[in-house]
């Protein structure tokens, strides 16, 4: 019994089209850009059958898409910079003022979801990668090419500093 | 400790949500609707090809079609001249019979591409159908004029040639004779006569 290709491409697409957005949107820190990454990511996939044969399906997904997304990252900023007003409507978070502001007016998750759209991205994407199901440092490591320890290094680097400003904003809120 | 557990919360509750589109954002259809306008181009290529094909093949049938129609009716035109096409016909039609009178459209009828890619294939055609076969070669012909001289020459009664021809060779043989060569004495003219 043989399974039709397209079938099992839609059905990769639907598993799996969350969680390759949220690895875009990890290194873009935004909706429209990482869509187009994950639409490229799929595209691609679709046009060399890379899909198929694969053994860890979501390592391999991750590192297309981390790739796409960082391929597409530098076309992204060149546009942004020679036109203004998409800076204003498209400004990364990372450039609003700092997360102790943004808890004044939004809820804990947005706040910290806030806070790691600040970390530098060597920290920020190992991070947002463990956070996904079954993911773990070796599959982090092979996915943007750093030895295992360095994954474990930035995870407890970016956890620390998120741990230092969650600390720092609870003692302002009660003081 | 107490205040470490609610921070490890709050970051993974956090960190869980990360960039997460939703379930309903409708993601997973547009993709896929990206991916069928990609596939869509592909699926049609086959009809353009074998059609791209089709009509490239059209002409060159047209000229064959062509060419063979006026090989079967053709009369005798008079040809245009010089270039390849004189030559070919020149070298290739005379010597097989039935092509001697095959001859290219007057050229102020025909375009001049279309002649020459009739020449070319009467050329083609005249070129595969001198070459001998095993069951039909020789070919039958009349014999030329040199032909026949040769032939007459080989049957014809020998005697009379054989004769000159012992005759000749015996003159060859014989030892020459080489007359006496007189030659008058130079005499000295008379001054007074001139």
């Amino acid at each position: 019994m043989t399974i039709d290709p397209d079938a099992e491409f839609t059905a990769l697409v639907h598993r799996q089209s969350r969680f390759v957005f949220r690895v875009a949107y990890a290194v873009l820190l935004n909706s429209h850009d990482a869509e187009d990454a994950v639409q490229e990511t799929f595209l691609k996939l679709y046009r060399n059958r890379g899909w198929q044969h694969v053994e860890n399906e979501r390592a391999y997904l991750a590192r297309v898409a981390w790739r796409e997304a960082v391929d597409l990252r530098p076309r992204r900023t060149q546009a942004a910079a020679s036109s203004p007003e998409l800076v204003e409507l498209d400004e990364a978070p990372s450039l609003q003022p700092g997360p102790e502001q943004a808890l004044l007016s939004a809820n804990h998750q947005s706040t910290i979801h806030a806070m790691i759209d600040a970390l530098p991205e060597e920290l920020r994407v190992p991070l947002a990668l463990s956070a996904f199901d079954e993911l773990h440092s070796p599959e982090i490591g092979t996915i943007l090419g750093i030895p295992e320890g360095t994954v474990r290094t930035r995870l407890q680097r970016a956890r620390q500093i998120l741990r230092q400003k969650l600390v720092s904003l609870q003692e302002s809120r009660y003081a | 400790m107490h205040e470490k557990d609610h921070l490890d919360r709050m970051l993974e509750s956090s960190l869980s949500s990360y960039g997460d589109p939703g379930v309903d954002s409708g993601l997973a259809e547009r993709v896929l609707a990206r991916v069928s306008n990609e596939r869509a181009p592909h699926q049609s290529a086959p009809i353009w090809r074998s059609r791209l094909v089709l009509w490239a093949a059209l002409p060159a049938a047209a000229c064959l079609l062509l060419s063979l129609v006026l090989w079967k009716h053709s009369g005798p035109v008079t040809h245009p001249s010089g270039g390849f096409a004189e030559s070919a016909s020149s070298n290739h039609s005379s010597k097989v019979p039935g092509f001697e009178n095959v001859r290219p459209p007057a050229p102020k009828t025909v375009p001049k591409t279309t002649t020459r890619i009739l020449h070319r294939t009467f050329a083609k055609v005249a070129d595969s159908a001198a070459r001998p076969k095993q069951d039909v070669f020789p070919l039958p012909q009349p014999l030329s004029p040199e032909e026949q001289a040769l032939i007459a020459m080989a049957t014809a009664p020998a005697s009379s040639a054989r004769e000159n021809l012992i005759a000749s060779q015996r003159q060859l043989d014989a030892p020459l004779e080489i007359p006496t060569i007189n030659i008058a004495p130079i005499t000295k003219p008379d001054p007074g006569a001139k």
